[in-house]
């Protein structure tokens, strides 16, 4: 019995305990009942060129306004004419996320914030948005107003993108967030209504109101060129602050034959295939980039594979002809990757300075080593019911030279050629009084006649009504897979397709014999998911297994180019399976499959994962993507010749939502504590200086 | 913004206690010292409020000190006033500390008027404690026992009458008539009657004279 007692006793104490230690745990805080946290990690933010700022930001403590959800037009109108509550924060729907309701917002000085709510499952999408402007990357291109040629003021007329707002340029005095977190709109929404949502007749409500906090304050200012003084003046003399950094992250590229500096590239002998690998919006971890970057990405890489199944039959080819496949980094901002990788050729050091004195070096690479250019752009909304047709777009200019008109011709019956073979592609010439639209090959183009074509999923105007903006994700190119591969989706076949005739045409190219390559489904349905769908998807999670978790989310990649140190993660993922895929495995085990040098012909990459640890041996290599403006010696900001964009530095961004009480109230409440504190100053005095009055009578003093 | 709602209920609930510190306390260095060692008593008893009671009496003063009957109350006060600013430091500095923010309490359903609620009944607990410091002591002087168990049972009613929070239209009453009435039977203890504060209002100005003289006097004496 007394054991009996003892042991529940002994239960007691535990459970007590435990009790003690969740109670504590649970200790709930006045401030969470006074506070809730909003989702608040995409914010809008800003972003300078040699001119310009652009984005937005909050005061340093943050923009507190009145929440008010605006549904209708009627809504934005209530705010502008009656409210009385200002400043409003202003919680709209996608639809309402143009440069005119922002502007109208700005000018009325009753707007101190505005959240973008989108919601999953009901997206109330626009008819067309993009954040760019009609003519995208149109100063630092080829055709730019400086450039007196007769095709710069083409796109004006004939706009690439006529859903461009320019908001992405545009720059506001409020914070502008982006919320699609489920719970966090459902907050917003309920306490609007309990709080905040005017009456019938329209008629406001009384304090306490529901309000929102809306902290994204960013340090820099004014445009590049004061903000990198700065930044060199705040390094040297105080704590490094980030006022601004270059936008920067790394082309990665890998060719088919290997390149030893032993033996000598010939001219005209290297095939660029290229495809750029960013995009951008105006908030921050949010660029799905769907059309207009991971389309012709994945195009690229799957062809790279179909093509390196081949090697045998490439390498013992007598042709003298090589295949660079290139991702480009930062081009929505201006051609960073690409006019980056030019500049290096043209000073020499591409890909890297030669040293003397070792033997297994990459050979240096030039502009005259150039043959052509193929670009897979915007490639998509090709897709139609029996197959995929896409447009070939060629530069006018250079086509005027014979030599590179034939060439450029030559190029595109081939690729036609096998586009016809394939039964189901059709690849269309476009407008030959065109120029290029959009594109990397104008970096090169800007400085050398190269023959080369731009693949994209339009004749003239844009296909993709969401280019740059936050709806160019999986819907807008019709992905339907809802976990990795799945045979109903036509678009993962609609890219293999593609990716198949392009591979075929550069086998050609490479051995002068014809055939038929079709690219591994598979792996385009799989890389399509990881970068569309789910980040941390199987494939990315088993290339990546020596890469931190929190790298891994599984949402959408982030096709942002970021700054050095910033979103790391999509780069070093394709980097990897690139290498994968123009790579061959080699019989080492992990301690000896590292690679001693950059500048050694081939790259070694261990992945753990596969077939229980598998080591590749790859051409595959990154070289830096940050603009020549940041390293060319006093560089003028004004010129316009190389992108100058940077991102501000920032040190959080916040968003929570709490009730204000009114002013009376806080009036009331500061003149009850003086008033308390003054009566009982008086009241004391009273009492002290009266105390033998009051106390003393009655009580005689104790005796001495 | 709401910084206003923190220095309101502030002063609203540490407003009489700083009164009485700075024309009381302050001016005599033991009673202050006095003071921070019943806060420090009033931590203690937090800690191991089952030594509470036994620890409690300990705050009697040294005996070498010899006391007017006046001081005597006084140090009763001074005592009482340490607990009661530690311990609505205690409740309401967490409050206050979440208060400086730009929001007000009562998005989540909890009541608008909890800050001012908990100002004004932190205000009401100090001046308990200092009540119930000159009624206990002088209780245990005297051995009027019935006195001390006003002063339990008022403690524990108060206390837990706040247990039902947050229905303040009861709890807030309640704790203030405890309260005054505390206070009226702290005055008529420490010697204060109706009659009195008549003489102390009206001012006898001669007789307060010779007595003040006399009094002073004596006070001097005994603590020089």
């Amino acid at each position: 019995m007394a054991a009996v007692v003892s042991c529940v006793n002994r239960l007691l104490a535990h459970i007590f305990v435990l009790l003690v230690v969740l109670m504590d745990v649970n200790g709930n805080r006045v401030k969470h009942k006074i506070y809730e946290d909003i989702q608040g990690d995409m914010a809008c933010f800003k972003r300078f060129n040699g001119t310009q700022e652009i984005g937005c930001t909050s005061k340093f403590s943050g923009n507190i306004g009145v929440v008010h959800v605006v549904e209708s037009k009627e809504d934005l109108v209530w705010v502008y004419q009656r409210g009385p509550h200002q400043p409003y924060v202003l919680a709209i729907t996608p639809r309402f996320l143009t440069s005119e309701v922002l502007k109208e917002a700005q000018n009325s000085g009753k707007v101190s914030g505005v959240v973008v709510m989108v919601e999953e499952n009901k997206l109330d999408l626009p008819g067309g948005f993009s954040g760019e402007t009609h003519c995208p990357n149109h100063e630092l291109g080829l055709y730019n107003d400086s450039s007196q040629s007769e095709y710069s003021g083409y796109c004006w007329k004939e706009p690439w993108n006529p859903n461009g707002t320019s908001l992405l340029y545009m720059s506001w005095s409020f914070p502008i967030f982006l919320i699609d977190n489920e719970t966090s709109i459902n907050n917003i929404r309920d306490y609007y209504k309990t709080f905040n949502e005017p009456g019938t007749d329209g008629e406001p409500r009384s304090w306490p109101l529901c309000c929102m906090e809306l902290k994204s304050n960013m340090f820099g200012t004014t445009n590049t060129e004061v903000c990198m003084r700065r930044r060199t003046i705040a390094t040297s003399v105080f704590q490094p602050v980030n006022f601004c950094d270059p936008l920067s992250d790394y082309n990665i590229w890998g060719s088919v034959k290997p390149m030893n500096s032993s033996e000598v590239t010939p001219e005209k002998s290297v095939i660029i295939v290229a495809a750029r690998m960013d995009a951008a919006t105006m908030f921050d971890n949010i660029s799905p980039g769907a059309n207009s970057a991971i389309s012709g990405m994945v195009t690229l890489l799957a062809a790279a594979g179909a093509l390196y199944n081949l090697k045998d039959d490439i390498m013992k080819s007598e042709v003298e002809k090589n295949v660079l496949f290139v991702l480009y980094q930062g081009e929505t901002w201006g051609y960073i990757g690409s006019s980056r990788m030019v500049w290096n050729m043209e000073k020499g050091d591409f890909p890297f300075k030669h040293q003397e004195d070792e033997t297994d070096q990459i050979s240096q690479m030039n502009l005259t080593h150039i043959d052509s250019f193929i670009e897979l752009a915007q490639v998509g909304q090709g897709m139609t019911p029996v197959g995929s047709h896409l447009f070939l777009h060629t530069d006018p200019i250079s086509n005027v030279d014979p030599e590179i008109g034939n060439e450029t011709d030559t190029l595109l019956n081939l690729l036609e050629k096998y586009a016809n073979s394939s039964g189901n592609v059709k690849f269309e010439r476009a407008n030959g009084d065109a120029p290029l639209p959009p594109a990397s090959f104008q970096s090169f183009l800007k400085r050398v006649n190269i023959s080369g074509v731009v693949i994209t999923d339009h004749r003239d105007e844009f296909k993709n009504s969401y280019y740059e903006s936050i709806f160019d994700d999986y819907r807008n190119v019709k992905y339907t897979s809802e976990n990795e591969s799945q045979e109903t989706d036509m678009y993962h076949k609609h890219i293999s397709r593609v990716a198949g005739v392009l591979a075929s045409a550069l086998y050609t190219r490479l051995t002068g014999n014809s055939k038929v390559i079709k690219a591994d489904e598979k792996l385009t349905d799989d890389l399509l998911y990881c970068y569309m769908k789910n980040f941390s998807c199987q494939m990315f999670r088993d290339y990546g297994d020596r890469l931190p978790r929190d790298l891994f989310s599984d949402k959408p990649a982030k096709m942002y180019v970021s700054v050095k140190g910033g979103e790391g993660s999509r780069t070093t993922l394709t980097h990897l399976v690139f290498a994968k895929l123009l790579g061959e495995k080699v019989e080492l085990n992990e301690t000896k499959c590292k690679t001693e040098s950059l500048n050694q012909v081939h790259q070694l990459y261990y992945f753990a994962s596969l077939n229980n640890g598998t080591c590749v041996m790859s051409t595959v290599r990154k070289t830096e993507a940050m603009s020549p403006a940041f390293l060319i010696k006093d560089y003028n900001w004004q010129s316009g010749e190389y992108s100058t964009w940077t991102e501000s530095g920032w040190q959080l961004t916040k968003a929570m939502i709490f009730l204000k009480p009114s002013v009376a109230e806080e009036v009331g409440l500061v003149c009850g504590g003086i008033a308390s504190l003054l009566l009982s100053l008086a009241l004391v005095y009273f009492m002290n200086s009266r105390a033998d009055l009051l106390f003393g009578l009655t009580t005689p003093p104790a005796p001495c | 913004m709401t910084v206003a709602q923190f220095f309101g209920c502030a002063l609203i609930a540490f407003g009489p206690p700083i009164s009485m510190f700075a024309l009381t306390i302050a001016k005599d260095p033991i009673r202050t010292i006095m003071l921070v060692a019943s806060s420090f008593f009033w931590l203690l008893a937090l800690l191991f409020s089952s030594i509470l009671y036994t620890l409690s009496p300990s705050y009697r003063t040294p005996s070498s000190l010899e006391l007017s009957s006046l001081s005597y109350f006084r140090n009763c006060l001074v005592s009482g006033l340490g607990f009661g600013m530690i311990s609505g430091a205690f409740s309401l500095v967490n409050v206050l500390a979440d208060m400086t923010g730009p929001g007000t309490i009562g998005m989540k359903g909890d009541p608008y008027n909890f800050f001012i609620a908990s100002a004004v009944t932190s205000l009401a607990f100090i001046m308990l404690h200092v009540f119930w410091g000159i009624l206990f002591v002088n209780a245990i002087h005297r051995r009027a026992y019935l006195q001390l168990a006003y002063v339990i049972l008022c403690h524990m009613l108060a206390s837990c009458i706040t247990l039902i929070n947050p229905l303040y239209s009861v709890t807030i009453p309640t704790v203030w008539i405890l309260t005054i009435l505390s206070g009226v039977l702290a005055f008529i203890v420490a010697g204060g009657s109706h009659r009195t504060i008549k003489a102390a209002i009206g001012g006898h100005p001669r007789v307060l004279q010779v007595t003040t003289s006399d009094g002073n006097t004596t006070a001097t004496v005994n603590e020089g």
